[in-house]
C-alpha cells in the first residue's frame, strides 16, 4: 500500500498540472477567440486582424472598411459564434449601381459561397429596397420594404438589426433626410446564436462605426413597431413573384436605358485589342480608347480584355471596383512589354463580377506575354512575408524563375501571419513586368487583391533546418523525460525493495530467530538436568545444536536482508556481513576491493552477498581454514568476486548434489547462473579458491545501454527478494 | 468543408482559423488537432446521408432551380443536401476546389453541374475511384457512363431545332437571323449552335445566319450587336444561345429601340428574360428543365445506396417560354426557386 501511495502522488501531482494548463490554455484560448459583448470597432487603427474574409477585396481607408469588388456574396466576419440576441449597427453606403450590401447577423457555418453561411441578412438593395431574409447555404428572402427615396451609391445610410429570440428586424435610416425604412421577420426553426458580418452582393460597399450590443424584446419591439413581421419567405421566389416586383420597380425608376454603343463604330472609337498598344511608337502618342475588365484598383488601376491589360494612370472618372467593364481613352505609354494608358478618363460600361484568372507558369509569366492581366501562379515562398503598415511583400521561386508579390493597401490578415518560408503558395494577382515596379530584381511583380488571393497548398517540408532543430529538441527532451522516469520507477521500486526486505528481516527475527532462540533455550535446560544413567539424551543434544544452528542461520538471513542498501558501497555490505558471520570462530577475514567501484543492482549485489556467504560458511563448516581472503575487482563491464582461503580443501568432483539433500555449491552456481556469471571452484590440500566472474548491468547515466541489456535477453527477477 | 457536415469545422475555415494570436498558436493546434480527431471519427457516418450538389454557380435561378428540385427530393428520401458552387459560372479553379473538398468527406453522392468540359474529369475520376455515386447534369464530360457515373443533361440539339423552328414561325420561312454567344468552355453553346443550323438548313433554307465569332464580355457583346445591326439592316431576329448573352443583347435592343422590329430568342432562364417576355422585349426563352434535373439526380443517387439499378444517361426536353404560356402551372414550375419548401 506504501508502495502504492508512493506512486500515485506523481502521477497525482502531473494529472494536476495537466489539468492546470489544459484549464488555463481553453480560457486563453476561449478569451482570444471570442470577443465579449458589447463589441465596436471604428476601423480607425487599421487592424482587422479579427475578421475574416469569405471573397472579396476588403481594405480599410479613413475609419471605414471596404469591399472593392463585384463578386457576389462576398462576406467578412467576426465576433463569437455564442452571441445570441443583440444588435448590429454601423453606417454603410453602396459603392456600385446594382446589387446589395449590408449586415449579417447569427452567422455559423460560413465557407466562400454566394449564400455559403446560416444566419440571416439585412441590406440595402437597388433601386430602393431594405431586404430581410434567411441565408442556410441558399437564400429565403422573407421581405424587401421600400425605401421612399431611391437608393444612390457612395452615399452614407444607417443600418441597424435587432435579433431577439426568433425575430429579427432591420431598420434603415437615411443619413441626409433621417427617414427610415423597417423590414422584420419571425421564423419558427430559427437560427439562435451566430457572429456578425458585413456582405455585399454585386454592388460593393463601405462600412464604419460597426457596434454591437446586447438586445432585449423590448429594443426588438421598438424596432418592429408598426412594421409588418412576416413569418414566411416571400413570393419571389416565384418567377410571377419576382416579375411583378420588377415591374413595379421598373414603373417607379421609368425603366433606365442600358448604355448603348449605337453609332458608334469601333473604328470611330479607335478601340483597340489591348495587346496591340505594345507595339505603340513613343514618338507620337496615339490617343486610343480600350475596353475592358478592372483587375486591380491598388495601387493602380489595371484592365485587361481577352487579348492583354495594360495600367491606367491618372485616372479621371468614376469610382471603380473588381470586374467592372470599362471603357477607357487616354494617351498610350508603351514600354518593352508593358503599355500605361495616361490622363485616362474612364466610363463605367457594365457592373459584373470579377472573371477568374488565368492559370500560367512562372516561366510563362516572366516572358511578359501576361502583363497587366490577372493570373493565377504558384509559388515556393522563399522567407517570412515582409508585413509593413498595410503591405505585404513576398518574395517567391518556381522553378528557376523568382517573383515577388505584393499587397498594397492590405488589412491586417491571419493569413499572412500562418506563412512559412518555403510553402508552396497558390497567388492569384495582376502580373506587371514593368521594371519600375520590379526594379529589376525579378522578371515580374504579381499585384494581389486581398489576403483572399493567398492559398497554401502545403506547408514547408518537415525536413527544413528549423524543423529537424524542433524534432531534435522534442527527442532530447522526450529521452530526458524517460531516463527520469526510468531512474524514478527504479528508485521507487529499489525503496519497495528494501522495504520489503526490511518487513521480512524484522519478521524473521520476531518469530523465527526468536523462537530457534527459546527452543535451544529450553533444550538446554533440560540438557543440564541431572539424567538417570542409561537415559539416552543425545537426540535432545543434536535438537539443541539443531535449535542453535537454525538461529544462527535465522541471524545470517537477517543480517543478509538488512545488509542490502543501495547507497552502501558492495565492499562495506560484504565486510560487515562477513565479519558477523565469522565471529565467535578464530578464522581471520580480510576484504580488499580494488579497481574503480560500480554500483550493482539491488538484485545483483543480494545474490553476490549470498554467495559470498555461502561460501564462507562453507569455510567455517569444513574447511578448517585460519584465514579468508575476500577480494573485489572491479574491472570494466565486470566484477570479479575471490574467496580464497588456507583450509584444507576438498574434492570438488565429490561434492554432494542438490539431490542428494546438500544445497550449498549447487545453490551458489544457481544464483550465478541467475545473474549470468561464471562460478570457478578451485581446491587442493593448500586451500579453496572461489572466483565469480560477472558482467556489471549499467545503472547510471547509460539508458540505451540498460535498454539494450535489458533487450539483449538478460532477464532480471521483478522480486529479487525472492532470490537474495 | 463545412457545408457536408454542418457541425464540423471546416477544412478551410480551419486553415484560416480566425484572429491567429501568437501566444495562443500552440494551444490551439493542441486544441485543434483534438478536435479534429474528434470530429474526425463523428462525420463519416453523418456525410453517409449527405449528397453533394454542385452547381455551375449559385443564386441564379436556373440553378436554384436545381436546389429546389434537390432538397425536395432530398427531403423525400431522407439525404441532407450539401449546396454551393463558385460564384461565376467560369471560375473552373475553384469548383474544382470545391468538388475535391466534398470528395474528401465522402458523401453519399456527388451531383455536378460541370463549369469545364474537360477541365473536370481529374475530380469526377478521382471520385469514381472512391466509389461516390456521381450524377452529371445540364453537360457532359467527354467520360463514358458506367462505374457509377450517370448523366442528365440537357437535350441541346433539341434546344437548337426548338430555336429554329421559332425562328422559321416568326420569319415564316425568309429572312436574317442574328445568332450571337459568349465564348465558353462547355459544350451546350456549340451543340445548340450546330443543331440550330443544320435544322434552319434543313427546314429554312430561305433564312440566312449572321453569326458572331466568339464574345469575351458584355461590351464585346454590345458592340457585336451594334455592330450585325449595322451590317445588317433587316436582321429580323437575333437567337442568344446562352443566358448572359440573352440579357447583353436584349439590353442593346433596349437602347437602340428595337426591341419589337428584331425578335429576341434566347436560351436559359433567368427572372429578368422572363419579365421582358411578358413585357414583349423578348420574344421567347428555351429554358432547361433543371428543376428536373436536381430531383432526378437525387432519386438516382438514393436508389444507387439502395443497391438499386439506374440509367445511363437520359436527355431532359428543353422547353420553349413565351407570352402565350409562361403563366402556366407546368412552365411556373418549371421556374420554382422556393428550394426550402420541402423544409
Amino acid at each position: 500500500m506504501s508502495i502504492l501511495e508512493s506512486m500515485r502522488s506523481p502521477y497525482r501531482s502531473a494529472i494536476l498540472v495537466l489539468a492546470g494548463v489544459a484549464a488555463v490554455a481553453a480560457v486563453l484560448y476561449f478569451s482570444q477567440t471570442s470577443p465579449r459583448l458589447p463589441y465596436q470597432d471604428s476601423f480607425s487603427s487599421g487592424r482587422t486582424k479579427e475578421w475574416h474574409a469569405y471573397a472579396g477585396s476588403w481594405e480599410t481607408h479613413d475609419g471605414t472598411i471596404r469591399n472593392l469588388s463585384e463578386e457576389l456574396g462576398a462576406k467578412l466576419l467576426t465576433g463569437s459564434p455564442e452571441w445570441t440576441d443583440y444588435s448590429l449597427d454601423a453606417d454603410m453606403m453602396l459603392l456600385g449601381q446594382s446589387g446589395d450590401a449590408g449586415l449579417i447577423v447569427r452567422s455559423s457555418d460560413e465557407e466562400d459561397g454566394i449564400d455559403a453561411y446560416s444566419g440571416y441578412y439585412a441590406g440595402l438593395r437597388s433601386p430602393n429596397e431594405l431586404v430581410i431574409g434567411r441565408a442556410d447555404h441558399g437564400w429565403m428572402e422573407y421581405q424587401a420594404a421600400e425605401i421612399p427615396a431611391p437608393l444612390r451609391s457612395f452615399k452614407w445610410y444607417h443600418l441597424k438589426v435587432v435579433a431577439v429570440g426568433c425575430d429579427v428586424a432591420a431598420v434603415a435610416s437615411d443619413s441626409e433626410t433621417h427617414e427610415t425604412t423597417v423590414a422584420a421577420l419571425r421564423e419558427k426553426d430559427c437560427a439562435r446564436k451566430g457572429r456578425i458580418g458585413l456582405r455585399s452582393y454585386s454592388a460593393g460597399g463601405a462600412w464604419r462605426n460597426v457596434r454591437v450590443t446586447p438586445a432585449t424584446l423590448p429594443e426588438l419591439l421598438a424596432v418592429e413597431q408598426g412594421a409588418k413581421v412576416e413569418d414566411s419567405p416571400e413570393a419571389l421566389q416565384t418567377e410571377a413573384g419576382f416579375s411583378a416586383k420588377l415591374a413595379h420597380s421598373i414603373r417607379r425608376d421609368a425603366a433606365p436605358a442600358p448604355p448603348s454603343v449605337a453609332g458608334r463604330s469601333a473604328s470611330e472609337l479607335q478601340i483597340a485589342p489591348i495587346r496591340s498598344l505594345r507595339q505603340m511608337t513613343a514618338l507620337h502618342p496615339p490617343q486610343l480608347t480600350v475596353r475592358g475588365n478592372v483587375v486591380l484598383t491598388s495601387p493602380m488601376l489595371y484592365i485587361e480584355d481577352s487579348t492583354g491589360g495594360l495600367a491606367v494612370d491618372d485616372v479621371r472618372g468614376t469610382s471603380l471596383k473588381l470586374g467592372d467593364e470599362v471603357e477607357a481613352s487616354g494617351t498610350v505609354e508603351a514600354r518593352g512589354f508593358s503599355a500605361t494608358l495616361r490622363q485616362a478618363n474612364v466610363a463605367l460600361r457594365w457592373s459584373r463580377e470579377p472573371a477568374p484568372p488565368l492559370s500560367v507558369t512562372a516561366a510563362q509569366a516572366a516572358t511578359g506575354a501576361f502583363d497587366g492581366m490577372y493570373i493565377e501562379i504558384e509559388g515556393s515562398l522563399d522567407t517570412n512575408p515582409e508585413i509593413a503598415q498595410q503591405s505585404v511583400g513576398m518574395n517567391l521561386t518556381s522553378g528557376n524563375h523568382s517573383y515577388r508579390a505584393i499587397l498594397s493597401a492590405a488589412r491586417e490578415e491571419e493569413v499572412f501571419s500562418r506563412l512559412l518560408p518555403h510553402s508552396l503558395l497558390r497567388l492569384r494577382g495582376v502580373c506587371v513586368v514593368d521594371p519600375e515596379r520590379s526594379k529589376g530584381l525579378t522578371p515580374f511583380v504579381l499585384y494581389l487583391r486581398s489576403g483572399g488571393d493567398v492559398s497554401i497548398l502545403s506547408g514547408p517540408p518537415w525536413w527544413d533546418v528549423q524543423h529537424l532543430g524542433e524534432i531534435a529538441a522534442a527527442l532530447v527532451l522526450l529521452t530526458l523525460m524517460g531516463v527520469l522516469i526510468y531512474t524514478r520507477a527504479e528508485r521507487w521500486r529499489m525503496r519497495a525493495v528494501v522495504e520489503e526486505r526490511s518487513r521480512m528481516a524484522r519478521e524473521i527475527h520476531d518469530t523465527l530467530a526468536q523462537g530457534f532462540a527459546g527452543i535451544a533455550l529450553q533444550l538446554e535446560s533440560v540438557l543440564q538436568k541431572p539424567w538417570a544413567k542409561g537415559v539416552e539424551i543425545a537426540p535432545i543434544a543434536v535438537a539443541c545444536q539443531m535449535a542453535r544452528q537454525s538461529r544462527r542461520e535465522a541471524h545470517r538471513s537477517i543480517a543478509a536482508l538488512r545488509t542490502l542498501h543501495t547507497d552502501e558501497p558492495l565492499e562495506d555490505m560484504l565486510r560487515k556481513l562477513l565479519q558477523t558471520q565469522i565471529a565467535g570462530s578464530h578464522v581471520e577475514l580480510a576484504v580488499t576491493a580494488t579497481g574503480s567501484p560500480q554500483p550493482l543492482s539491488a538484485e545483483h549485489a543480494g545474490h553476490v552477498l549470498r554467495i559470498a556467504q555461502e561460501a564462507v560458511a562453507n569455510v567455517l563448516q569444513h574447511a578448517q581454514a585460519t584465514r579468508i581472503e575476500v577480494r573485489l575487482i572491479f574491472e570494466p563491464g565486470n566484477l570479479v568476486l575471490e574467496i580464497a582461503d588456507d583450509g584444507r580443501g576438498f574434492d570438488v568432483s565429490g561434492v554432494p548434489l542438490a539431490e542428494e539433500g546438500h544445497f550449498g555449491i549447487t545453490g551458489m552456481k544457481e544464483r550465478a547462473a541467475t545473474i549470468r556469471a561464471d562460478l570457478a571452484i578451485r581446491s587442493d590440500n593448500a586451500g579453496t579458491r572461489i572466483a565469480l566472474r560477472l558482467p556489471i548491468p549499467p545503472r547510471q547515466g547509460h539508458f540505451w545501454h540498460r535498454l539494450w541489456w535489458r533487450w539483449s535477453g538478460f532477464k532480471t527477477s521483478t522480486h529479487p527478494t525472492a532470490h537474495a | 468543408m463545412s457545408g457536408l457536415n454542418r457541425n464540423r469545422v471546416p477544412t478551410r475555415v480551419a486553415a484560416k482559423m480566425p484572429s491567429g494570436r501568437g501566444r495562443a498558436t500552440l494551444v490551439r493546434r493542441l486544441l485543434f488537432g483534438l478536435t479534429l480527431s474528434a470530429l474526425g471519427i463523428s462525420c463519416r457516418s453523418s456525410n453517409a446521408h449527405t449528397i453533394a450538389v454542385i452547381p455551375r454557380t449559385t443564386a441564379n435561378e436556373m440553378w436554384e432551380s436545381v436546389h429546389k428540385g434537390a432538397e425536395i427530393a432530398g427531403h423525400q428520401t431522407g439525404f441532407h443536401i450539401y449546396w454551393n458552387a463558385p460564384t461565376r459560372e467560369d471560375d473552373i479553379e475553384r469548383q474544382i476546389g470545391l468538388v475535391d473538398r466534398v470528395i474528401n468527406e465522402h458523401p453519399a453522392g456527388l451531383v455536378l453541374a460541370p463549369d469545364h468540359y474537360l477541365a473536370l474529369v481529374g475530380p469526377v475520376r478521382r471520385a469514381m475511384t472512391l466509389q461516390i455515386p456521381i450524377v452529371v447534369i445540364s453537360s457532359p464530360l467527354p467520360i463514358p457512363p458506367g462505374r457509377g457515373l450517370s448523366y442528365i443533361l440537357n437535350d441541346d440539339e433539341e434546344m437548337g431545332r426548338l430555336a429554329a423552328a421559332r425562328v422559321g414561325l416568326l420569319l415564316n420561312g425568309k429572312g436574317t437571323v442574328g445568332m450571337v454567344a459568349m465564348e465558353t468552355v462547355e459544350m451546350n453553346t456549340m451543340t445548340r449552335a450546330r443543331s440550330f443550323e443544320a435544322a434552319l438548313n434543313a427546314n429554312f433554307p430561305n433564312i440566312s445566319i449572321a453569326a458572331s465569332g466568339p464574345i469575351s464580355n458584355i461590351a464585346e457583346l454590345q458592340q457585336t450587336t451594334a455592330e450585325m445591326l449595322a451590317n445588317h439592316p433587316h436582321l429580323d431576329a437575333i437567337l442568344a444561345l446562352d443566358g448572359v448573352a440573352a440579357t447583353g443583347t436584349l439590353d442593346e435592343l433596349r437602347a437602340l429601340g428595337k426591341t419589337k422590329s428584331v425578335k429576341l430568342i434566347g436560351c436559359d432562364q433567368t427572372e429578368n428574360l422572363m419579365f421582358f417576355i411578358r413585357q414583349g422585349d423578348v420574344d421567347s426563352i428555351i429554358i432547361q428543365n433543371s428543376n428536373e434535373m436536381g430531383s432526378l439526380a437525387v432519386r438516382w443517387i438514393a436508389a444507387r445506396t439502395r443497391g438499386e439499378a439506374i440509367p445511363d444517361k437520359i436527355q431532359l426536353p428543353p422547353v420553349l417560354v413565351d407570352k402565350s404560356n409562361i403563366d402556366t402551372t407546368e412552365i411556373q414550375k418549371l421556374l420554382a426557386v422556393d428550394w426550402r419548401s420541402s423544409h
